[in-house]
């Protein structure tokens, strides 16, 4: 065998054994985190749990961010993530791919908030453009020297959760919009979907809550 | 535009929700305004700690907790019993199905015979011939293409590196379904139908059409021994990463939005630093730092708004390389010729329709990577005129070159050697090609580099990735 055929057989091993390497073994955790999630949602209805896991692990981060920032606290978050997955886990008979399975899921964390919200009574609105203790205290103090925007700001943890606390004194709707559009950046059609409100509309939220906070964040010092 | 107009729209232009021409319009404003640049300023220091709300991680025995609940859920016998039945029923559907069709049709009808399965063959790069039968799906390893021919219709399809398709019957007609990657169809005395997510794309008799379906795809085989990641999140390849090599890639500090950005990184043989220093140079555009600290490595985002655009999840081009086709989503039809420089790109499942310059932009790396191809009836050179703009001025051509160097890692922002020289897109790189010492690396594809010849864009060098380490 000439050196080139030698090579060519070689290549042609080698590229034969990478596409036998490349399958996964059937019902594997690689082969279940190679599925989509609808396949893997196919298969947690028939009982198995390890395809459940695949998933949460998957859209664990943007599920608690969202229920995270609406609410602010670990403690109710993590129980509201529970909460969350297991009705997941009960209605999945009822998803269809026609949505995305984040979209879903979102839609589900959603409801679970405001039923949090509406059971502790806690959603008591309160405009940013009232006193509230703890306002007298200049936020211009939290952010060292004028200068253009960097990372030290966003590690002044004191900035942030005032920031926070301002976030949860926007109307409930403008702060689920603006945190699936500013903090996890979903398209307008998909936020749109999750709150059952037209695109235009979840629009003029966002408009209106980041409006709010900077004439906030501007009353407070940060300018 | 006055100052207070300006104002307005900064709220929406901050969070990147301005069309690129409005944008551009403001942008043009707060040049000459210094009143609406500083409002713009002060606003943009406002909403940095607004954008960059972090949370952490679901505590660990929250998630343990909700296994358990999920795995008790799980065993109880209504999930058991429901898939007995679901399964019972498929089965008995397709029983029917077959009988019915097997009654109406009879089984000599072609197509239904196992012996008449086979819908054509398919050749590697080095010549192994396959048959190819109904309902296959064919996998090209990263950096080898491969082709398909199609018996039925005589079309012809040319496969990159890192690409996943389906071929199936409906009566006489084989129909292709592209799962992921750039190919390239050339439609024989018949059209051809080829299918990809929503989309169905009708390929006129004798016309070649080019189309890449840029979708997440994550493929590890063993310690790095093939990495392909396509459209992945940055945090999923910093977990990638980690579960490849060890060690803690923290992400957390990154925003959201940020963390979230999609990047592709393609290389066979990877050891950690080489894996690193290719995710590095990927990230760097989104304003991403690495700071080591011993073992471990945290990524912080050192830019204030970045690129705040929507990111769709996937990305479908097709542009008709020679002649001319009907592309169709949803009762959506659109007709795209060659001569008219046209293209689709679908996002979201929302299609733009673009023409001529607009057309040409987005379909000229598709051309490039056709360069290769020989496909019958493709006229190569009135496709680069017409697609390549500032290369039909003087006959503009695409030249093969040999391939990069064994241990190149691409990314879709540059490339690194093995030597660990990194370059990105728009520099100079320095490399044989036929006819020139080196030239501008313009673009990265999964399958190669396109290179501009220094002192003459006329000339396009495809120059692909080698298959080896």
């Amino acid at each position: 065998m000439s050196e080139t055929a030698l090579a060519d057989h070689k290549h042609a091993v080698a590229t034969k054994a990478a596409a036998k390497l490349a399958k996964p073994v059937k019902g594997s955790r690689e082969e279940l985190e190679s599925l989509d999630d609808y396949e893997l949602v196919k298969r947690f209805t028939k009982g198995n749990s390890d395809a459940f896991e695949v998933l949460v692990l998957r859209h664990k981060r943007q599920v608690y961010n969202f229920i995270y920032k609406m609410v602010g606290k670990p403690e109710p978050a993590d129980d509201l993530f529970q909460e969350t997955f297991m009705r997941v886990l009960k209605n999945a008979h009822t998803y269809r791919p026609r949505a995305k399975f984040t979209t879903w899921t979102l839609q589900i964390a959603r409801n679970v908030t405001l039923d949090y919200f509406k059971r502790e009574n806690l959603r008591q609105h309160v405009s940013l453009d009232a006193n509230v203790p703890g306002d007298e205290k200049p936020l211009r103090n939290l952010i060292p020297g004028n200068d253009p925007p960097s990372q030290d700001v966003l590690l002044s943890k004191e900035l942030l959760e005032e920031v926070q606390g301002a976030i949860k004194r926007l109307p409930v709707h403008q702060q689920e919009a603006l945190v699936l559009r500013v903090n996890e950046g979903l398209p307008y059609a998909e936020i749109s979907e999750i709150v059952g409100s037209p695109e235009g509309t979840v629009k003029y939220w966002v408009h209106e809550a980041v409006s709010a906070l900077t004439k906030y964040l501007g009353k407070r010092g940060l300018t | 535009m006055d100052t207070r107009e300006a104002k307005v729209q900064l709220p929406s232009y901050l969070i990147g929700d301005l069309a690129p021409k409005e944008a551009a319009m403001l942008e043009g404003h707060l040049d000459v305004d210094p009143q609406a640049k500083a409002a713009k300023d002060s606003m943009a220091r406002q909403l940095l700690p607004v954008m960059n709300l972090t949370a952490p991680e679901v505590g660990e025995p929250a998630l343990s907790k909700l296994f358990v609940d999920a795995r008790r859920e799980l065993e109880k016998p209504v999930y058991q019993s429901s898939t007995m039945w679901q399964e019972l029923r498929a089965v008995a559907w397709r029983v029917a199905a077959v009988l019915v069709v097997g009654a109406v049709l009879g089984l000599s009808i072609y197509g239904l015979t196992p012996g008449n399965t086979i819908v054509g063959q398919l050749t590697t790069s080095n010549g192994i011939v396959q048959v190819l039968r109904a309902g296959d799906v064919i996998e090209t390893p990263q950096g080898v293409p491969m082709t398909l021919d199609l018996k039925s219709s005589g079309a012809r399809v040319d496969m990159d590196g890192s690409a996943a398709l389906k071929v199936s019957r409906s009566g006489e007609e084989t129909i292709v379904e592209i799962l992921r990657g750039r190919v390239i169809v050339g439609a024989g005395t018949k059209p051809q139908v080829v299918e990809c997510g929503e989309s169905s794309i009708a390929i006129d008799a004798h016309s070649v059409a080019a189309i890449d379906f840029d979708t997440p795809f994550r493929r590890i085989v063993g310690q790095g021994a093939v990495v392909e990641l396509q459209r992945q999140t940055i945090s999923d390849v910093a977990r990638d990463a980690e579960r490849l090599y060890g060690g803690r890639i923290e992400t957390s500090a990154l925003p959201e939005r940020v963390a979230k950005r999609r990047i592709s990184l393609y290389g066979v043989g990877l050891r950690r630093d080489e894996f690193l220093d290719a995710f590095k140079s990927a990230v760097e555009r989104y304003g991403v730092a690495f700071k080591a600290e011993g073992k471990n490595l945290s990524l912080s985002y050192t830019g204030t708004a970045g690129n705040t655009a929507d990111e769709s999840e996937s990305v479908l081009k097709v542009a008709p390389l020679s002649g001319s086709l009907l592309y169709t989503q949803e009762g959506d039809s659109r007709r795209l010729s060659e001569s008219l420089s046209q293209a689709v790109v679908v996002e979201d499942s929302t299609v733009t329709n673009l023409e001529s310059a607009a057309g040409a932009m987005k379909a000229q790396r598709m051309v490039v990577w056709a360069g290769r191809t020989d496909m019958p009836y493709f006229k190569l050179d009135a496709t680069v005129s017409n697609y390549i703009t500032d290369a039909s001025r003087n006959g503009g051509k695409v030249v093969v070159a040999s391939a990069l160097p064994a241990g190149t890692v691409l990314t879709e922002g540059g490339l690194r050697f093995k030597t660990g020289a990194l370059i990105k897109v728009g520099e100079q790189i320095e490399i044989a090609l036929p006819g020139a010492k080196g030239g501008k690396l313009l673009g990265v594809m999964s399958s190669g580099i396109e290179v501009a010849k220094g002192d003459d864009s006329n000339t396009r060098y495809f120059v692909p990735v080698s298959a080896g380490r």
